[in-house]
């Protein structure tokens, strides 16, 4: 158990628990038009900085645009030491932390206190923050008391108490307030400051001195823009409606008029580029909300001390590849796993887990991430084992040939692995009768372990769709390449995505519709393979392709009796393409009486959770074994096979595919 | 009042509620100076501050000896020694429960910001439905050069093992009086 995890994963339990019921109240139109601004203004970024230099200046502040962190510090450095202040109080800023501000004014002999109530813990303690909105979220208060006084109670009110009464004193005589920005109006300057403590109301108004320090994606066109991304900003981090306080400055504003001075230094290191980047330009949507944090399967084991830079979680892949370069991003971009479900959470619909494979990519091309063996070759192994059955099988079995794979391709040895069977897919396909009369036409898709590892399931499906009237076809194919995509190699993953593409579409243009057996393939074929390939192919190759089980779903109207109690673990790609699980619903119309898993990832992600995962890939799924348990002992259902090796592997309850339960009640003869 | 105004009335009372506010609707000037009364009994003589501002420019002489009229030349270290502070605020938001004022001095901010009990008087017809209905109101109060300061609620934090522990930098507790006039 990793230090603090217990306490990490219930605050994101509660904090997620909490944004559902407030984002399920939003009307989607609001979040469109959120995100239709925001994108309109990542384009005239540059023109926006111009407005808000000649808004700030106008109204009798000091604007300064860094192009760089050192710049920045350097500049704050520079106010401090003409305004004669010693004293330095900030509030909980992401950008300031982005620039090295601490360090910088500690350097120049300067006192800076943390006002936060988490991130003065994080500096009295002498920790590392891990969370970007609840830096103290993996301390217990007996470590936080303990830190702080030898005689102090260690419960959170008398920490916090602690903590109030010493700040206290700093505020009465701090000589310049830094805060960051929520948002910035481009129109009239106003810095727009969210907080639920209040430290931002005494650090924007005692100082005789006010600096703002925020990234230049932080600016609104104007003033309802600016509420608008405060508000939603609030409603997915934490589900509130308005945080306590909602604090706007502005350079206007007459508390500046009479000595006092307004700064507001806006920080490009990288955006600018970045947003004349079409690849990494989505990043710049991000209203830091940190909702992606919440579901993250790996974030959730081991926090932002190890799941980040400066900027932390999913979407701080990205941000740290745009403002602190290739080495940063590659130091933990191999902690995503591409399960996709940041995306599903995130309000203004950036695509994480394509921009992490970008990051990820570009990390390879530079030589600062290396992909495994296992995740390079992966569709070459298991089609040579498929070769060799026999010969496989033996390998598989002995310890000894274990532990060579796991050195020379990768595979853990603790994976436990289905025997390799004698007979293949294409082989056991000969065998689906092609009905008379078709009542469609269908192709199968199915990803590389249907293909070489489970035909029998690629078999039964067709089988399924046989009967029901469907004349199916089996066509030449290669495995997805998500695990290519994991691992930042873009070109391969074009290459394989090109190959099946073209196959795809002879298909679909002969009437064909694409059955995907895999959440995975789905998801690539949907998703992944119109933005690698960017073609009007994989566009209609996209828009013909469907699940098994939605397809079902459509031409057949089953109804059944009374089929028992089964549970079912939606995998996580397939949440990526469907807003409810079209299995669970036929489950239902069959007759099943669905327990639906509250869970995330189970944590096996393809030849991650068989390779170089393995370690983590099996804590993660033990948040989906204590859901299983507290259910009972029934049958778990599942659409993956991937899903389906890693819950046999560490579920005592039987694991099917439903394609193997849907033959056993609608596909046999 | 009118059907919309009520529905908004209703809305910030549960909303204000759901904040962890306080929230009391006064029949006029004389039930505000009634609640007053009752609110000040609790608190030692000179131990609440008062900021005129709005339409509560003064107290009536049975509230106005028990209190301190806070004026701009006020340090911040004499606000943080009060333990409740009075003081109109220009707007309430229904969706959200929140107190909303404009303010153009140091003093007049903190006077809300300091003591431990925050007691924030909102006239009925002065209640907005939400942050963004009425974002022009909010742009011309910065154009005149007031800071914007939107309360929703006693100062808090999650921050420690995610137990709910308030008045952290602000009020521990916030009262919203609702001045309901026919």
């Amino acid at each position: 158990m990793i230090r603090g995890q217990d306490l990490l994963r219930k605050s994101l339990d509660r904090v997620r628990s909490s944004r559902g019921v407030r984002m399920a109240e939003i009307n989607p139109s609001l979040l469109r038009e959120l995100q239709s601004f925001r994108d309109r203004n990542i384009g005239i970024l540059a023109s926006n900085v111009e407005r808000l230099r000649r808004a700030v200046e106008g109204g009798g502040g000091h604007f300064y645009l860094a192009r760089d962190q050192s710049e920045a510090a350097e500049y704050v450095v520079d106010i401090v030491r003409r305004s004669g202040g010693r004293l330095i109080l900030k509030t909980k800023s992401m950008t300031t932390e982005e620039i090295g501000l601490n360090h910088a004014l500690e350097s120049a002999g300067l006192k800076i206190v943390e006002t936060d109530m988490g991130e003065r813990v994080i500096q009295l303690t002498g920790e590392k923050p891990s969370h970007i909105l609840a830096p103290a979220i993996h301390l217990t208060a007996t470590e936080i008391a303990g830190a702080l006084s030898s005689d102090l109670e260690p419960s959170p009110s008398e920490i916090v108490k602690y903590v109030r009464n010493d700040l206290r004193g700093y505020f009465l005589k701090a000589d310049v307030g830094v805060t960051g920005a929520n948002a910035i109006s481009a129109e009239d300057g106003s810095i727009l400051i969210v907080t639920n403590e209040g430290n931002e109301r005494l650090v924007t108004s005692i100082p005789k001195t006010y600096i703002c320090v925020a990234g230049v994606e932080k600016i609104a066109s104007n003033i309802y823009e600016a509420l608008r991304t405060v508000e939603v900003q609030i409603n997915s981090a934490t589900g509130q409606r308005l945080t306590t306080y909602l604090t706007i400055v502005s350079p206007l504003a007459k508390e500046f008029r009479n000595g006092r001075d307004f700064h507001l230094i806006i920080v490009d290191n990288g955006r600018l580029e970045a947003s004349r980047n079409v690849e990494l330009s989505e990043t710049l949507r991000c209203i830091r909300c940190s909702a992606c944090f919440n579901v993250c399967p790996t974030y959730r084991i081991v926090g932002g001390r190890l799941f980040g830079h400066i900027y932390t979680g999913p979407i701080g892949i990205p941000w740290t590849y745009i403002t602190a370069g290739t080495e940063a991003a590659a130091g933990f971009s191999h902690l995503c796993i591409i399960c996709g479900l940041c995306m599903r959470e995130c309000p203004v619909n950036i695509d994480i887990p394509y921009l992490i494979s970008v990051v990820k990519y570009r990390a390879v091309r530079s030589g600062s991430l290396r992909p495994s063996f296992l995740a390079r070759n992966y569709d070459a192994i298991l089609k040579t084992a498929s070769r060799f059955p026999r010969l496989a099988n033996i390998a598989l079995s002995k310890t000894f040939t274990r532990a060579l794979m796991e050195r020379l391709v990768g595979i853990d040895r603790r994976r436990v692995l289905p025997p390799i069977p004698v007979e293949s897919l294409p082989k056991l396909f000969k065998r689906v009768r092609r009905p008379e009369k078709p009542v469609g036409r269908a192709a199968l898709f199915t990803d590389s372990l249907i293909m070489y590892l489970y035909p029998r399931l690629g078999f039964e499906a067709a089988l399924i769709l046989s009967s029901l009237g469907v004349d199916v076809s089996l066509p030449p194919q290669r495995g997805s390449g998500m695990p290519l995509i994991q691992s930042g190699l873009l070109d391969m993953a074009r290459k394989v995505a090109a190959v099946n593409v073209e196959t795809l579409t002879q298909y679909v243009d002969s009437d064909h519709e694409i059955l995907c057996l895999e959440p995975t393939a789905e998801y690539m074929l949907k998703k992944v393979y119109p933005k690698l390939l960017k073609t009007a192919e994989a566009d209609k190759v996209a828009r013909r392709t469907r699940s098994l089980t939605e397809y079902i779903l459509r031409i057949a109207g089953h109804a059944g009796g009374r089929m028992g109690r089964v549970i079912y673990h939606w995998p996580c790609h397939g949440r990526e393409v469907y807003d409810h699980p079209p299995t669970r619903l036929l489950l239902e119309r069959l007759g099943f009486e669905v327990h639906m898993l509250d869970t995330g990832c189970c944590g096996m992600a393809g030849v991650w959770g068989v390779g170089p995962g393995f370690e983590m890939s099996s804590m993660i799924v033990g948040e989906v074994r204590e859901a299983v348990e507290s259910i009972g002992d029934l049958d778990v259902v599942t659409d993956s096979t991937v899903c389906m090796m890693q819950l046999q592997q560490f579920l005592r309850n039987r694991v099917v595919h439903v394609a193997s339960l849907l033959y056993g009640i609608i596909g046999r003869p | 009042m009118l059907l919309e105004g009520r529905e908004n009335l209703k809305m910030l009372l549960e909303r204000l509620e759901e904040n962890g506010c306080q929230a009391v609707v006064c029949g006029g000037l004389e039930g505000l100076y009634s609640n007053l009364d009752l609110i000040l009994n609790r608190f030692e003589i000179g131990s609440a501050a008062f900021y005129p501002r709005g339409r509560l420019k003064s107290l009536p002489s049975r509230l106005s000896g028990r209190i301190v009229q806070v004026n701009n030349d006020m340090a911040a270290a004499d606000l943080a020694g009060f333990k409740l502070a009075i003081t109109e605020f220009d707007y309430a938001l229904a969706e959200s429960g929140s107190l909303v004022i404009f303010t153009e001095s140091m003093v007049e901010r903190l006077v809300t910001c300091l003591p431990e009990t925050l007691l924030g008087v909102v006239w009925a017809d002065r209640i907005l439905p939400s942050l963004t209905s009425h974002h022009s109101v909010i742009a011309a109060n910065v154009a005149d050069g007031k800071v914007v300061s939107i309360i929703s609620g006693p100062s808090k934090t999650l921050d420690i093992e995610q137990t709910f522990v308030t008045g952290v930098h602000g009020p521990d507790r916030v009262m919203a009086l609702i001045v309901v006039e026919e």
